[in-house]
Parts: C-alpha cells; sequence; structure tokens
C-alpha cells in the first residue's frame, strides 16, 4: 500500500459543532479553520453512544467500539482499595494507533489525549491527560508523577504550563467584557474562564514545543477546553434562554464564541508550524447544543451533562492526496483510526469496528486488511497494566471530574464508591450494546442491573426499550408497569415538596448542619424530579409499545393527552407521526415530521419518516432523497438503509437498492424483511443466484445478531458510496451560474416572468445596480458548508455564483445557465456598482482582478464538464441583450420546458445595458 | 532524536536566552505588551516565553526604580 501522508496532525476539539462554527465563518471570526474547509474536506461526525469523552477519544484512538478497548467511563474501581479513581490508559485493552504506529517505525508524540495517564513508554513524547488540569494555587500546582514520557522532559513541559493566576485583564476581557462588574469572592465563574482558558494554552504550549523541536510522523493533541466552556457558559450563549438573568446573559454571552475564536488561533499556528505538506485532521467527539434545543433540564443522574451533547461533531481533513473543497457523508468516530493507517500506508486491522474514509482521498486507493494488530508481536508502547497511580493525584484529578458535574461525589465511604463505579462501568457497557444494535446483549446486563435498583429509571427505560426493539412486549409491558408501581409510593406529594422548599432552618444550628439539611432537601428534589422525568419516558415507550402492536390510535390519544406540554418537541412530533404512518393518516404524519425539521432540521428520523410517506405515496425518488438526507446525518441508521433500499428497487435501480439492503443487513443481520428482498433482488432482478443462495443459508443457520462482519469490512466502504451517489431525479435543480454582473440577475428574470419559480428570498431588495432586483437567497452564500436547502429548490431556479458552483452535492442533476460577459466588462461594472454603494472609492479598485476571473471561470467550467448530472447552457450577455428572442428560445429548449417566451423577452431592458453605452 | 537524554533545565535555559520577535499580518514588528495578549499565547510556548520575559524585564526596572 502507498504511504498518502508525509505526516499527520489528529488535532481533537472536545464538543466543537458545526452550528457555531458555520455562524462564526460566516461573520469572518474563524479563518484558520475556514481555510482548513476550502482546501480539505468537511463533514459530519457520528458518535457513540454512551456520548462520554473518554469512551469517545479511546474509540477514536483505537478504531474500536468501547466493549473491545476497555475504557468505559469516566472512573474506575481503584484496584490499591483507595475507593474510585479516574479512568487510566492501563485499563485500555488494546493498542492504540500511536502503539501501532511505533511498531511500523513511525514516530509518534500525544499530547492530552483522554485518558493517557499515565503516560505511555511510546517512542516518542507523551503528556498525559493529567498535565494541564489546574488543581491547586500557582505555588503549589505540581505535576503528577508519570504525566510526562520520558520523564526527563518532565521540568520542560512542567515550565510550559499556565496558571490562570499568570492571566491578566487584557487576556480576560475578550471572553468577557464587562469582568470589572464581577463580585469574584461570590461569583466563580470568571475565574472558571481564567482556568479553562489556561489549560487550552497549557496543551498549545507544550504541543508547539514539541512539534518545533522535534521530528514527528504522527502528532495527537487534545483539546478539552471547548468541551468545558460549553457546559460552563453555554446557557448563557445568544439567543437568551428564559431562565437566564438578564445580569449573567450580559456578563457572560461571549465566552463561548471567544473560546471558539481562540480555538481558532491555536489552529493557525499549529496549521504553520505543521507545514503545507502535513496531513491535518481536526474532528471533534460530538456536538453541542447551542440554539434552540439546549435543555433546560439536566438529568439528576452520573454524566447528566452529558444531555446537552448533540450526537454530530465535526471532521475537517486537508493534506495531500485529499481532495478539496467537498463535504463528505457518514464518517463515525471509528473510521479515524483506519483512515490514519491507511494514510501511513498500513493495513486496517479486521478487528477494528471501523473503515478508512476513502471517500476523502482525490484519486482511487485500495485498502488491505490485517487480522488484528494486536497479534503483531513486539514493543508498542503500551502501559503496564499494573502501574500503580498515586491515590492522592488521583483524588485531585478526580475532583476536576466532580466539579464539572461528570461524576457524582463517590463520597467518603470507599467500598460503596467501587460498588456505585462498578455499577457505572456495567451500564455504560450496556449503552454500548444498544448504541451498536446488540440489544441481545445489552438486555440480560440490564435484568441484573434493575433487579438490584427497582426504581432507578435509566435502567427500566433502556430494558423496556431493549426488550420492545427484540419483539418481546410481554416482558417490555411488565417492566413499565412494575417501574410505576415501584415508583408510584415513592413520588413527594405537593404538600410533601412544598414543606421541604418552605423549611425553615434553625439560625443557631451550625454551619456544617445547616448545609447538611440544605443538601437533603435538595437531593429529595431531584430524586422526585428524576421519578418524574422517567415516568414520562415509560409512558412514551407504553405509546411505542403500543405502535408496535398495531393500537397507534391509543398512542395517539395518550401522547396527544399526556404530552400536550411537549408538542413542540421533536421527539413528541416524531413519535406520533410514527403513530400516524401505523394509522396510515398520510397527511397528518407529514405534518409531524415537517414540524419536527422545523425545529430540529437534522432529525434523522424526521428525514426517515418524510422517506417512508413518499414510498406509500408512491414518490419514489423523493422518498429516495428523504433516506439519504437521514443517512448523511447518522450513517448507523439500518432503517433509513432499508427505506432506501425499497425505494429505488421501486425505481428499477436494483444494484443500488441491494447495496443499501446489504448495508441493512450488516447493521441488523436478523432483519427478515429486508434479507427477503435481497434475495427476490438477487434472483430475479440481478441473476445472481449464489447471492440469493447465502442469503437464503443465513435463516437456516440463524446466526447470532452481531455487529458489522469482520470480513466484510473492506465491501462496506464500497457500499458507503451509493450513500452521495447520484440519483436519477425528475425535477433537476436550475441553477443560474456566472460572475457578478455577469447576467444573472437578468437571467433569473427572464425565467421568472417565463413562468419559471425562482427560489429567493428577497432579502436583497432592488436598487440602482439592479432596478428589476437580484432574485438572491441567503443560504446560497453558505453552500459550502450548508447544502441541506438544495432540497427545497428541485424543481426551481436558483442563483449560485460561479465561485460556489463546486459546493454541489452530487447528488442532485442540474440545468445549469452559465452567463458570460467580458471579463473588463465585469470588472467595470462591480467597480461602478461598489462606488455607487460607497464602498469603493472611483478607480481605487485592485488590479489583477480580471485575470483572478477568468482563472475562476475556468475552474469552474472545467468542474461542471467532469460531472455527470450536470448539463450546462453558455450564453453570452451580449447576445441576451441584443437578441432576446433566441436567446429565450434556446433557455427555454435546454430546459424542456414551455415558458412564456414573449414575456421573457418583454424581461429584457436594453437600458440595463449601460456599461456598453456609456 | 533520542529524547531520553534532552535535558530540560538546558532547554528551559535556551528558551530565555532566546530573542522573540514575532511580525504581524500587516507586517509590522509585533510589540510584546507587559499584560500579555491573547493573540500570544495562542502561538504556543514561543509567545509564552516572550511574555514571561517580558515581564521579567518588567519587574527587574520597576525594583530599580523602587
Amino acid at each position: 500500500m502507498p504511504q498518502l501522508a508525509k505526516k499527520v496532525l489528529l488535532i481533537g476539539w472536545d464538543s466543537a459543532d458545526w452550528k457555531i462554527i458555520n455562524n462564526l465563518i460566516d461573520k469572518g471570526m474563524m479563518p484558520a479553520l475556514e481555510s482548513m474547509i476550502n482546501n480539505g474536506v468537511m463533514g459530519n461526525l457520528s458518535t457513540l453512544e454512551p456520548p462520554f469523552s473518554p469512551i469517545l477519544w479511546t474509540s477514536i484512538a483505537t478504531g474500536k467500539l468501547a466493549d473491545k478497548h476497555g475504557i468505559l467511563g469516566f472512573t474506575e474501581p481503584d484496584p490499591s482499595g483507595a475507593g474510585v479513581r479516574p479512568i487510566t490508559s492501563a485499563s485500555r485493552k488494546v493498542k492504540a494507533i500511536w502503539n501501532i504506529l511505533m511498531q511500523k517505525g513511525f514516530k509518534s508524540h500525544v499530547v492530552g489525549w483522554w485518558p493517557s495517564h499515565p503516560a505511555e513508554p511510546i517512542d516518542g513524547i507523551m503528556i498525559s491527560n493529567h498535565y494541564h488540569h489546574v488543581t491547586a494555587s500557582q505555588e503549589q500546582w505540581k505535576m503528577a508523577s508519570d504525566t510526562i514520557h520520558p520523564e526527563n522532559l518532565s521540568e520542560l513541559f512542567e515550565h510550559l504550563r499556565i496558571h490562570p493566576a499568570e492571566f491578566t485583564d487584557e487576556i480576560l476581557l475578550p471572553f468577557v467584557p464587562l469582568a470589572a462588574k464581577i463580585d469574584q469572592s461570590k461569583d466563580k465563574r470568571l475565574y472558571n474562564v481564567a482556568k479553562i482558558l489556561a489549560e487550552a494554552s497549557t496543551i498549545q504550549s507544550a504541543s508547539t514545543w514539541i512539534m518545533e523541536n522535534t521530528d514527528w510522523d504522527f502528532m495527537g493533541v487534545y483539546f478539552d477546553a471547548i468541551d468545558h466552556f460549553c457546559h460552563g457558559f453555554m446557557n448563557y450563549h445568544p439567543p437568551k434562554m428564559k431562565n437566564v438573568s438578564e445580569e449573567d446573559y450580559e456578563l457572560y454571552k461571549d465566552v463561548v464564541s471567544s473560546a471558539y475564536r481562540y480555538h481558532d488561533m491555536m489552529l493557525e499556528h499549529m496549521l504553520k508550524i505543521a507545514g503545507k505538506d502535513a496531513t491535518v485532521i481536526l474532528i471533534s467527539d460530538h456536538g453541542f447544543h447551542s440554539d434552540h434545543l439546549r435543555p433546560y433540564y439536566i438529568p439528576d443522574e452520573p454524566a447528566g451533562p452529558a444531555f446537552q451533547h448533540r450526537n454530530h461533531g465535526i471532521i475537517c481533513i486537508k493534506g495531500p492526496n485529499i481532495k478539496k473543497d467537498e463535504i463528505i457523508y457518514g464518517a463515525s468516530l471509528l473510521n479515524i483510526t483506519p483512515t490514519i493507517l491507511t494514510l501511513f500506508g498500513l493495513p486496517t486491522g479486521k478487528d477494528m469496528d471501523g473503515i478508512p474514509l476513502l471517500q476523502i482521498f482525490d484519486k482511487p486507493v485500495s485498502i488491505e486488511t490485517i487480522d488484528s494488530w494486536e497479534n503483531v508481536p513486539g514493543d508498542c508502547g503500551m502501559p503496564p497494566s499494573d502501574k500503580i497511580v498515586d491515590p492522592v493525584e488521583a483524588q485531585k484529578a478526580l475532583q476536576q471530574l466532580i466539579d464539572l458535574g461528570y461524576i457524582e461525589d463517590p463520597g467518603k465511604n470507599k467500598i460503596i464508591a467501587a460498588q456505585k463505579s462498578e455499577e457505572e462501568l456495567n451500564y455504560n457497557l450496556v449503552r454500548v450494546f444498544i448504541g451498536s444494535n446488540r440489544n441481545q446483549k445489552a438486555i440480560p446486563l440490564l435484568e441484573k442491573l434493575l433487579s438490584s435498583k427497582t426504581d432507578e429509571g435509566r435502567y427500566a427505560v433502556r430494558l423496556a426499550r431493549g426488550y420492545l426493539e427484540t419483539g418481546n412486549y410481554t416482558d417490555c409491558e411488565e417492566v413499565i408497569n412494575n417501574f410505576k408501581d415501584n415508583v408510584k409510593n415513592k413520588l413527594l406529594s405537593i404538600e410533601e415538596i412544598n414543606e421541604i422548599k418552605n423549611q425553615v432552618i434553625p439560625e443557631d444550628l451550625d454551619e456544617k448542619k445547616k448545609q447538611n439539611i440544605i443538601y437533603e432537601n435538595h437531593s429529595k428534589l431531584r430524586k422526585n424530579g428524576s421519578y418524574i422525568n422517567y415516568l414520562r419516558q415509560i409512558d412514551l415507550i407504553y405509546t411505542d409499545l403500543l405502535i408496535s402492536k398495531n393500537e397507534s390510535a391509543k398512542a395517539v390519544t395518550i401522547i396527544e393527552n399526556n404530552f400536550a406540554d411537549q408538542k413542540h418537541s421533536p421527539d413528541i412530533l416524531i413519535k406520533l407521526g410514527n403513530a400516524f404512518i401505523n394509522m396510515k393518516k398520510w397527511d397528518k404524519a407529514l405534518e409531524c415530521f415537517q414540524n419536527a425539521l422545523k425545529i430540529d432540521p437534522e432529525s434523522e428520523h424526521a428525514f426517515h419518516g418524510l422517506s417512508i410517506i413518499s414510498l406509500n405515496k408512491k414518490e419514489f425518488e423523493t422518498a429516495a432523497n428523504y433516506a439519504l438526507d437521514a443517512i448523511s446525518l447518522n450513517y448507523y441508521y439500518p432503517y433509513a438503509h432499508f427505506h432506501l433500499g425499497e425505494a429505488l428497487y421501486q425505481l428499477k435501480d436494483y444494484a443500488n437498492s441491494a447495496n443499501a439492503f446489504e448495508v441493512c443487513l450488516k447493521m441488523v443481520p436478523d432483519f427478515g424483511k429486508a434479507r427477503n428482498r435481497l434475495i427476490k433482488i438477487y434472483k430475479e432482478c440481478l441473476e445472481k443466484p449464489q447471492l440469493a443462495e447465502k442469503h437464503k443459508k443465513y435463516f437456516e443457520k440463524k446466526q447470532e445478531p452481531s455487529l458489522l462482519d469482520d470480513n466484510d469490512k473492506t465491501e462496506l466502504y464500497k457500499d458507503a458510496i451509493y450513500s452521495t451517489k447520484h440519483i436519477a431525479l425528475k425535477d433537476p435543480i436550475i441553477i443560474v451560474s456566472g460572475l457578478p454582473r455577469s447576467g444573472t440577475s437578468l437571467m433569473m428574470q427572464m425565467l421568472e416572468k417565463g413562468g419559471m419559480e425562482i427560489f429567493t428570498d428577497n432579502k436583497r431588495t432592488l436598487d440602482e445596480n439592479n432596478p428589476r432586483g437580484y432574485f438572491e437567497h441567503e443560504a446560497v452564500k453558505s453552500l459550502a458548508r450548508n447544502n441541506k436547502w438544495l432540497s427545497q429548490v428541485q424543481g426551481r431556479a436558483v442563483k449560485i455564483i460561479a465561485q460556489l458552483i463546486q459546493y454541489l452535492p452530487a447528488r442532485y442533476n442540474y440545468k445549469i445557465i452559465f452567463m458570460e460577459r467580458d471579463i473588463y466588462e465585469i470588472v467595470s461594472s462591480q467597480q461602478k456598482m461598489l462606488v455607487r454603494d460607497g464602498k469603493f472609492k472611483a478607480k481605487s479598485y485592485p488590479g489583477g482582478l480580471d485575470m483572478i476571473y477568468s482563472k475562476q471561470v475556468e475552474n469552474a467550467k472545467s468542474w461542471i464538464n467532469n460531472r455527470h448530472n450536470m448539463d450546462v447552457l453558455y450564453l453570452n450577455y451580449k447576445d441576451a441583450i441584443t437578441d432576446p428572442l433566441h436567446i429565450a428560445e434556446q433557455v427555454n429548449s435546454f430546459l424542456n420546458s414551455s415558458m412564456n417566451i414573449n414575456a421573457m423577452v418583454k424581461a429584457i431592458d436594453a437600458q440595463l445595458y449601460r456599461e456598453k453605452n456609456k | 532524536m533520542n529524547y531520553n537524554t534532552l535535558d530540560s533545565a538546558a532547554i528551559i535555559k535556551k528558551l530565555y536566552q532566546k530573542k522573540y520577535e514575532f511580525t504581524l499580518e500587516n507586517g509590522k514588528k509585533m510589540d510584546i505588551p507587559v499584560k500579555g495578549a491573547l493573540g500570544l499565547i495562542s502561538m504556543g510556548y514561543q509567545g509564552l516565553i516572550a511574555w514571561r520575559k517580558k515581564k521579567q524585564e518588567s519587574d527587574k526596572l520597576q525594583d530599580k526604580k523602587n
């Protein structure tokens, strides 16, 4: 296998989310990332279950799910009997990418990866995740042992740490401009800003030293600061949340945006040091709700704050052999390590749960596999499993997790603390199984957990769901009823709640006792809130059970009566939509899914629902597109693959249909309906009886459900291609393109007059420069990062300038009317327009624009000509003015339309050709 | 490079002996403010050491005045 990267820089930004980034890039506030996007590929990165950072970053570094890699939570029982300790690198059971690379002679350095303490003895520098956390005052801030490998560099890296006490107002004011108003003796939030900022800067300081002063092939750097800033300050981020005071909002509204901007500044320097020949991969493990979907309620359970996380993280890759300016679909955390192996020309382990992202490369890349990297002998720098972590130092690191709300304070009873920690690890393992469609493995563990804590809502909810999804309706109903019975008598009455809230604490009581009473009362109310929350969730599962048992009308009644206060929640709308689908009330279902998308435009379940509705309406192209929308948001969505397969089957695209069913079955092998359809396609449509026979045998063998078949990993990628592949559509998107001032508005005007529906928001109104209007839409400007709106344009015309044309996704058909005009006339016209608008002084515009524009037009034309899904008609602006009839007829014929030619001709106002006449 | 033989103290000493000059986007030399700046620390160790050196120089000057 050829090596495709000279060196690889992998940067992790925990919790980074495109929603905030796109907004900042549009405002020009993240130029470094913008340049990375323009020179590479970008996309969503699907997270995994449970979305807890130590688990996720280990899956990123190993390409394996947590049941294989062994990191199952934030803490683990301390083998020395000291209660619990933060999860350590010693608990990782498999090789990380740096261990594999070491065995193949590549030099790796790793900074801050979670979890990487104690630092692993790799053939390079490793700085553990305990390095940067500020745990004491500046004078008392000592670095824990085993933080740095090799140890002789400890003094250097200890010196390169930054303590928040070093910061001045100059540094903090961009985050909190009104910091002077804060009484820091009462409000610790400003200190927290300084602390998180210092921790990020420490990682940057150590990383830049390593990158500039040592040789490296692989450099992995992990920043946790965006996650910490978001957990602490996202509720103050605009728009203001109802439960946030005006004063707090004004003080802290800039923190999250500033955090992103600061990361962009750090990125700029890292890119500079890495050099142009480096392959740079920027990722996050999950996103973070930043808009109206921010939760008002955080569940009262361990790792509750993870409720604020969003399912999609970010991925952006640039470097040699990587495509430019493209959006990739279907990437998951599990793909990162296999992709890095491919970049270094190394085979992927068949025991890895992920596959390489071959769609990022600008030419076809073949991959190889080996059974497992675990079997490759020799030193790989893994930490010895018996490494003892100092319990005092472990306690300091533990406090950080408690402060962030990721874990409960384990208390002083070490035995109970260790038991609780073990229980959490088991529960997280359950979530790993559920998240990878292995309900059968999760159910016995859940049964055991619930039997020991019958009122634990999260266990009951997941067990009921597990039974439901495996078709065991009887046990599902029993869990629901038992949980309700168990909790019913534990709920506080209104009188009891009021009594707790109004309790007067005697003033003469000592402070500790007062605090205990307050804590106990708070705990009682939180516990009660938790019961109420889980009772509602269990009620919702009951409605799903009813839907599964074809009692949808009853389900709808329950939802409408009991969940009226949540009628605007996407989850409730999707549940209702599914019930209406079951009742064949298509219009009502359609309304529910459309409303869900208005609230959350990235709801894969809503797109999936729309796909099912379209299938039933026999609108197969639309159904396929909605299924693709769902898949592009969450590739591991077997039912969306199934309905895509159904739609393609109806469209007689049998090869792609078979691919869709194959992917679906690799995710859910027991999905009989999909397998039956596949057998039919292979037998009757594709004439591949041997493949039909292979699937028939599955039924005979009744294999145990499992995750992806290891031997089929490489084939899965081939299957994955179809999710971005062009699917024939009856209604193409009509695009009017060209350079600004080349006559694009004029052509839009002709189309509108001719009867074509135009995609415009009319935000840019007519003016002296374009007296008939611009016919533009704001969404077009962000085409490079967001193309979802294109689904609304089918059969309509939209204006997209030549520079943006290359961002059009491959899955639609396009008819492009490309307007051409003399470059000098264009430059002159633009200059006059800017002078008229007061943006430029006359004759002050930069030279050389004509050459740049010519090149851009050339690039756009070459790009269009290489696409199979684009028809193009080149028209000259001058001809449109001088011979509008001929042009109108040409356009009408090109679009296979029957437009009003006379009206189109009348749309031409010769006076518009002012530049020519002047 | 053998990382096991690197001497931290010697590296730190060299870091403080080095002269730091940073250039702004407009080509002008960047002044290192005593109070520091986000732009400076975002650069990593070079910005950090340059700032710490500046503070040390400023403190020495202050001590002399006093």
